[in-house]
């Protein structure tokens, strides 16, 4: 038998291995990918401090949440509200945070209230609304009758 | 509620996989194959919350419990069945666990143990979730059937879309899960992400060396969109992972040609339909390999082609997932709740000249390695040396599926209308990943590599008497 004395061979195969997880980290993609996954445990001290229902609602939905808040505490029993269109939505409120305005994101984080679009049929119907004001911020509107629900409908064009 | 009903709910699931996995005769060594009981039973355990409710029954944590708890004995009482005629597979020896893992096996815990805190702790968050299938469950939920408001209510008629009608796993599983007691459903996924790995790492070492096996998963676990797939709730990364699940079996029918493999394999596939329907659309071609590949071996067999065989193989293949697809879609949409999609029909206006185009951009997203990773380029570079340098062709049947899966893409992209590049490719691709990692496990290649690897190693193992002497 001519082998080589083998004394480093044990820790021989596992450095190749460390070597390789390290390697395979390090490629460009992967090295974003692992930050991604870093930056997932660096928030866990964060989330461990909110644990509850809402707040983990809020922390992942952000500025969709808020605004489902911000309605939700507004409407009153009876109300039917007029959802903006999304597009009116992306354009002046946030260009990612615009689900809200989709009826049936509204019905899973609001529950069931009665709400309508303005091609609804029933779109007169509606008893208030948010419009997004120049710096970004809905503000909440009653409808009072059929030339408000006019003048919303020039707003949401714009 | 309390969380604490998660554990039960995952302790009634995995004998119910197990219980299936004893009639199919399979045995793996015990880590695989509880992996693979937890891989089967949590879309059995789907079955029973739908039959409950075409039953009529109320969807309670009790019913669902009571419910599991029956299938669960009744899958595992003693009976004779035919499957048991054949003999149990063998085992493929494995090596016990190295050294030369552990950075691999640390590397898993590190990337598992966020992906689970994160589906356990963050609500459901992408927006075809929200708009669907987790909607339905959370109303199932509050009222205790899946028939709830959602479907009724005048306020939403008009705009339902397509989302609520997906194929139903996860939005079944959600629905056990949110009744277990979590806000956000959700962990099911970690419990079907690290059985996966579990089961499928295992797989590999049984082809290639624990190192080289190690390297394969790493790749596999680095595709950034289908990681992140595991801890936010969608159709797309189980369905990956029962149709991965389906070609290990297939390729274990098409070597050693048994019928519990073959069963497994349809059944995945079945399980894959179940969590999204438009995966049926690569089975008639998967048939028909089947088929051609059935008959191939009963020509050799009895020196003569046997159609009747071929034909039925590929019939069974095709009946299996079919049954899943018209359980959800003819059965439940179309008899119980009696509505359906807004619009997933054709496109009516087929344009064969935008067809060269389809299979470029299906082709140009692997390109997009931010989202996708290396494994198709590695696994790419790895097909055309086996196959133009080393001539291999032990492993061509999952070369014949990656080319069914590019072909039944380009189909969808060409003559579905609902069908989009970012909507329905961007993670419906994901069914490819796990498809070329076996591929990678299974090629010439790598079995010279880890030839190479175990000689140098067992080189080492006679090498120590000298150095002691």
């Amino acid at each position: 038998m001519t082998l080589k004395p083998a004394s480093h061979r044990p820790l021989f195969l596992p450095a190749i291995s460390l070597l390789s997880v390290a390697v395979l980290c390090l490629l460009p993609v992967n090295r974003a990918w692992i930050a991604d996954i870093v930056g997932y445990y660096a928030q866990v001290p964060r989330q461990l401090r909110t644990m509850g229902y809402e707040d983990r609602l809020r922390a992942r939905h952000y500025r969709s949440y808020a605004v489902i808040e911000y309605i939700g505490q507004s409407l009153r029993p009876g109300d039917i509200f007029l959802l903006p269109p999304p597009d009116y939505v992306r354009r002046h409120f946030d260009p990612i945070y615009w689900s809200w305005s989709e009826p049936k994101y509204f019905y899973y984080m609001l529950g069931r209230r009665p709400t309508v679009t303005l091609d609804d049929p029933q779109a007169a119907r509606a008893t208030c609304t948010v419009i997004i004001d120049d710096r970004g911020r809905p503000s909440f509107l009653r409808i009072v009758g059929p030339s408000d629900l006019e003048r919303l409908r020039a707003t949401f064009r714009e | 509620m309390s969380a604490l009903w998660v554990p039960l709910i995952l302790f009634l699931q995995v004998p119910i996989g197990l219980g299936l996995l004893r009639i199919l005769r399979i045995r793996l060594l015990t880590h695989q194959q509880i992996a693979l009981g937890v891989l089967v039973g949590l879309p059995l355990s789907s079955l029973v919350v739908l039959l409950l409710d075409i039953a009529g029954i109320r969807i309670t944590l009790l019913s669902v419990l009571l419910g599991f708890t029956c299938v669960a004995v009744a899958l595992n009482w003693p009976r004779r069945g035919r499957l048991r005629r054949e003999p149990p597979a063998p085992q493929t020896p494995q090596p016990g666990l190295k050294i030369c893992e552990w950075p691999f096996i640390a590397f898993f815990i590190g990337i598992a143990a966020i992906s689970v805190w994160r589906a356990f702790y963050l609500p459901v968050t992408l927006r075809d979730a929200i708009l669907g299938l987790d909607l339905v469950a959370k109303y199932a939920v509050e009222q205790g059937t899946l028939r709830s408001t959602i479907f009724t209510d005048p306020w939403l008629q008009g705009h339902l879309s397509n989302q609520p009608f997906y194929a139903p796993f996860p939005m079944l599983m959600q629905v056990v899960f949110r009744l277990a007691g979590l806000p956000f459903g959700q962990v099911w996924l970690s419990a079907l992400f690290i059985s996966f790995v579990v089961f499928f790492y295992g797989r590999l070492r049984e082809s290639v060396h624990p190192l080289i096996a190690g390297v394969i998963m790493v790749l596999l676990l680095a595709v950034p969109e289908m990681y992140a797939h595991t801890f936010m709730v969608l159709n797309d990364y189980p369905t990956a992972v029962f149709f991965g699940l389906a070609m290990v079996f297939f390729l274990e029918h098409d070597r050693r040609r048994r019928r519990s493999s073959f069963i497994l394999s349809a059944l995945f596939l079945g399980f894959a339909c179940w969590t999204r329907s438009d995966t049926i659309i690569f089975v008639p071609l998967g048939a028909l390999l089947v088929a051609w590949r059935a008959r191939r071996v009963a020509r050799t067999e009895h020196e003569r082609a046997d159609f009747r065989v071929a034909w039925t193989s590929g019939l069974v293949f095709m009946a299996i997932p079919a049954a899943f697809v018209l359980l959800w879609h003819a059965l439940y949409l179309g008899l119980v709740l009696r509505q359906g999609p807004a619009g997933a029909g054709f496109t009516g206006n087929l344009d064969f000249l935008t067809l060269p185009g389809e299979f470029y951009r299906t082709a140009w997203l692997f390109g997009q390695t931010s989202v996708y990773g290396y494994l198709a380029f590695v696994f790419l570079a790895a097909a055309i040396v086996n196959r133009v340098f080393l001539r291999d062709r032990s492993a061509s049947v999952l070369l014949a599926w990656v080319a069914i899966l590019y072909l039944g893409f380009v189909v969808i992209l060409f003559a579905f209308s609902a069908a989009s590049l970012e909507g329905t490719l961007k993670r419906g691709l994901f069914k490819f990943f796990p498809l070329m990692a076996l591929y990678l496990g299974e090629s010439r290649l790598l079995h010279l590599v880890s030839e190479k690897i175990e000689r140098w190693e067992e080189g080492t193992a006679i090498s120590r008497p000298d150095v002691a002497r």
